[in-house]
């Protein structure tokens, strides 16, 4: 990397650092947070074992989930007494059996269809994700926990490869360990907690969506995006943090293939249903690992997003993130998705992207997506039928991209 | 493998002249891991220590997994699993009514 584009990186990060002490200052007071925005449900941890959110669900998260995602068929879900307890349907697998009260379990199996008109071979159905995943309390304040699960990309797929834990390289099935952590919980009621492993970058909105823009070009999505190293989660009454060091992932190699650095966001309940959050990241690879070139590769990506609820039953994300990697000029990344519960369990869905991954610097011409703003739609419908189960489908219009429509069929086990 | 035979001409023999190095233990480098051995490694045999045959390109999988993984005969039902949960929530629901 030459020295002028070094010092560009560097003023990158120092904006970057000023905006994110900016937003510090504005914080009117410390606690927790809702993730369901639009029925002003706080605190991911909560609801989920990840402190911000995403994959296990607690106890009390299963019960949230019965009570107000899942359709309303009129009757409740009554537990059903074996063997002298009692386990709703909602229970992890159906209540077959059940757990002593630390440890979680959980599991979610993704099929999915890509109906692509312009191809020759149009229709794709393959198994999207088969995780399985485990939580256990050992002390009052420590915590493991993991997934394991088994995943089946073709080769060069930006997808699975980088959570892979056996080592074909080919295209038949690999076991895969999307995380897998150790974590210190601390504060009163241990809402803050430390944790080391292979974790989820704690940046923008934390969504399923893994091929949206704005989740493929910051590299954090919870699909394979996750990395080794250490993160400090704290959650307050109007504020909560998460702030991450990175030291590579492990499941690539050689060593020049991992990412060190930094990644954390934070976030401030403004008002009821209300949240405006920053997210901050900078690595540093021997060399890129989607696109090696042999160089040093830096790549920052810097931002704020807002999630608020727009009357009954409407909700509104967005994100709007900075881009800059090493030999390109600076980009751009951002979404708006407005989500309508029509009636509880059924949801419609609109989404807006636009992307920018800057043009690279010894090139003046700009494309569409590099120099040059590309946009994309979304429209989708979600069906929460019971517990444990959603279905959705998506029709996806991108400049430059041929039109494509996905289904999927998720269980939650 | 030269010095076994092996031609342009001949590279039918291939698996077979592999399975004869790994039979008679052949290391070239004499570093204590056989030639056969750094191949399933995905290791250049003719090199002392752990050098990728491959080159820079970024290899997937657990640094601490010893042997290359093959997940080859776990396809042909694992295409299938996603549908076991829904057998076992149909099974669970009929259980109840």
């Amino acid at each position: 990397m030459g020295s002028a584009s070094f010092a560009e990186m560097v003023q990158f990060l120092r904006i970057a650092c000023f905006v994110v002490a900016g937003c510090l200052l504005f914080v009117p007071e410390a606690n927790a947070y809702p993730w369901m925005i639009r029925h002003y449900y706080s605190g991911c941890g909560n609801c989920h074992a990840d402190p911000s959110g995403g994959e296990l669900l607690t106890e009390y998260g299963r019960m949230i989930s019965e009570e107000t995602l899942s359709m309303d068929w009129g009757g409740a879900d009554e537990a059903e007494e074996e063997d002298g307890e009692e386990r709703p349907f909602s229970s992890p697998f159906f209540g077959w059996f059940g757990t002593p009260e630390e440890v979680l379990l959980g599991g979610s199996m993704r099929v999915a269809s890509l109906y692509r008109p312009a191809l020759d071979d149009p229709l794709q159905v393959f198994p999207m994700q088969l995780d399985l995943m485990a939580h256990v309390r050992v002390l009052s304040q420590l915590r493991f926990a993991g997934s394991i699960g088994a995943a089946r990309v073709p080769v060069g797929s930006p997808h699975a490869r980088a959570a892979q834990v056996t080592r074909n390289q080919g295209e038949s099935y690999n076991a895969i360990s999307r995380t897998h952590w150790v974590a210190f919980d601390f504060g009163e009621d241990g809402v803050h907690s430390v944790r080391a492993g292979r974790l989820n970058l704690p940046f923008g909105v934390r969504m399923s969506e893994h091929v949206l823009w704005a989740r493929e070009q910051t590299r954090t999505d919870r699909e394979s995006d996750q990395q080794h190293g250490v993160a400090l989660a704290m959650a307050f009454e109007k504020m909560r943090f998460e702030v991450m060091a990175i030291a590579g992932n492990y499941q690539v190699r050689p060593d020049q293939f991992r990412e060190r650095g930094y990644s954390g966001y934070l976030e401030v309940l403004l008002g009821e249903g209300v949240m405006l959050g920053v997210s901050s990241l900078a690595t540093r690879a021997a060399d890129d690992r989607l696109e090696p070139v042999g160089m040093t590769s830096w790549r920052q990506a810097h931002g704020a997003m807002i999630r608020t609820r727009l009357g009954e039953g409407t909700a509104l994300l967005a994100e709007a993130d900075l881009l800059k990697r090493s030999r390109g000029t600076a980009g751009y990344v951002g979404f708006l998705q407005v989500d309508h519960e029509l009636v509880r369990g059924l949801h419609l869905m609109g989404t807006a992207e636009v992307l920018d991954r800057g043009r690279p610097e010894q090139s003046n011409e700009a494309q569409v997506g590099r120099g040059q703003a590309q946009w994309g739609g979304w429209g989708s419908v979600q069906w929460f039928p019971v517990s444990h189960f959603d279905v959705r489908a998506d029709a996806i219009s991108r400049q430059g991209e041929p039109l494509q429509f996905m289904a999927q069929l998720h269980t939650y086990l | 493998m030269r010095a076994l035979g092996l031609g342009a001409a001949r590279s039918s023999q291939l698996p077979e002249l592999l399975q004869q190095l790994e039979a008679e233990n052949v290391d070239s480098t004499g570093d204590g891991v056989g030639d056969v051995e750094r191949l399933r490694r995905d290791q250049d045999p003719n090199q002392i220590g752990e050098v990728s045959l491959c080159g820079d390109v970024p290899r997937y999988g657990c640094s601490l997994v010893a042997a290359p993984g093959n997940g080859g005969g776990f396809s042909a039902w694992a295409d299938w699993m996603w549908a076991a949960p829904l057998i076992l929530g149909w099974f669970r629901i009929g259980r109840r009514a």
